[in-house]
């Protein structure tokens, strides 16, 4: 795969795909995490495209199934209350919508290619002039090179939806998986990290919740104090002791 | 009211697993309390989005349309919602502080209500204790507030129903 992004024009180095290039050292992973993390994204889509793939198929079968329902066969009744109507009209709206999308996307396609065509026509001659063209040599400079960019993420897409495809379909992954339950549900001492990793997070968050909890406790009490020390000379026969025997 | 500041029980059996801590201050309790509020509410809510749709499920829409109207048009519209909540809440803080001691808030902050020698709520207690959450917030929460400046971190509820609120210890299981 390597040798494929080889003759790829603009590697990862090129400073114009890399403007913070500085923050790159720190947050830059070594080969090893980005190969992790490369495996888990292929796990990802190779499995979202596998299930798809699954659902569409069943889907499919589900409707080829189904015996055609023909005008005779429904019984439509009109003299419904007007909750069930309501009801109706929006299955109605539901089951109408995707139709009125794919016509208004057909009218878009159509409508924008004439309104293209028109203004490259007249604007055709500006753009065709001596004026234009270091503008235009520039353009197609650009156009050129995000053309290669598209055509090299598109190939790089390809290739990644193979790869990430073969990945979830070898048996390597079901067994890898199936391993690491069967570990996880027969080693005790598994099990018991991880409950005790999640329980202990939690557990420390919120030890530290109410610690901070009692501290504000105790902090809202004093401060309610002071203001009435200050405001309330203590009586003769009130010693310390018994003003500060209130926070116990 | 009780005046008495607070002594951990000697004599008294505590309940088992649990040791006397230091009384609740006024921040933590308000937070369980809100806790309480915000859980309260999400299963209120949550109630009745599940009962709507049951009914709608089992198309009983017009049951559902036939209650709302019939509730809607009642003098008693507001009493019986009233009712309910208030029902709700009787048999969420009861049971909670019956059967636990705490409430999931009080829970979340690691507070207890004990009775005064460290002994468990009764059923009796827990709801008389409720009924005093409404004397403490009548005069502006004052009775809520009043743990600021007690001795003992005592509400107006935790002295008409004879109860105090405990940190319990962070060693203890919760």
């Amino acid at each position: 795969m390597q040798s494929q992004d080889d003759d790829f024009p603009y590697s990862s180095s090129d400073p114009s795909l890399s403007p913070v290039e500085e923050n790159a050292t720190n947050l830059s992973l070594n080969s090893q995490q980005l190969g992790d993390l490369k495996a888990s994204m292929r796990l990802v889509v190779g499995s979202s495209l596998n299930g798809w793939d699954a659902y569409i198929q069943r889907l499919r079968q589900l409707q080829t199934m189904q015996e055609p329902l023909g005008p005779g066969s429904m019984v439509l009744d009109d003299d419904e209350g007007y909750r069930q109507n309501f009801r109706h009209l929006l299955l109605g709206v539901l089951f109408e919508t995707p139709d009125f999308f794919q016509r208004l996307l057909v009218r878009a396609d159509k409508t924008s290619s004439k309104a293209f065509g028109l203004f490259s026509k007249v604007v055709s001659p500006f753009t065709n002039s001596w004026i234009f063209s270091p503008v235009r040599n520039r353009y197609d400079y650009t156009a050129a090179r995000g053309e290669k960019v598209i055509a090299h993420l598109v190939r790089k897409g390809r290739i990644e939806e193979q790869t990430s495809r073969l990945m979830t379909q070898q048996k390597a992954v079901d067994d890898l998986i199936n391993d690491f339950l069967e570990y996880v549900v027969l080693r005790t001492e598994a099990t018991q990290i991880i409950q005790e990793g999640g329980i202990g997070m939690a557990g420390g968050a919120i030890d530290e919740f109410r610690d901070q909890s009692a501290s504000v406790d105790t902090l809202l009490e004093q401060k309610l104090k002071s203001v009435f020390q200050k405001r309330t000379p203590p009586s003769p026969d009130q010693t310390p002791k018994n003003l500060s025997e209130g926070g116990k | 009211m009780e005046s008495t500041s607070f002594q951990p029980a000697q004599s008294r059996p505590l309940l088992p697993g649990i040791r006397l801590s230091r009384p609740a201050g006024f921040f933590s309790r308000l937070e369980a309390f809100i806790l309480d509020l915000v859980i309260l509410s999400v299963l209120q809510i949550g109630g009745a989005a599940f009962i709507r749709a049951f009914l709608r499920f089992f198309r009983l829409n017009s049951l559902l349309a036939d209650l709302q109207s019939t509730w809607q048009n009642s003098p008693y519209y507001f009493a019986i919602g009233a009712t309910v909540i208030t029902l709700i809440g009787i048999g969420y803080y009861t049971f909670f502080w019956t059967l636990l001691g705490f409430t999931p808030g009080k829970a979340v902050l690691g507070l207890k209500v004990v009775r005064r020698n460290g002994e468990k709520v009764s059923f009796g207690r827990s709801l008389l204790r409720f009924f005093a959450y409404w004397i403490s917030a009548l005069p502006l929460f004052l009775g809520f507030l009043w743990v600021l400046w007690d001795p003992n971190r005592r509400s107006w509820h935790d002295k008409i129903a004879g109860t105090q609120v405990l940190y319990i210890p962070k060693n203890l299981p919760r």
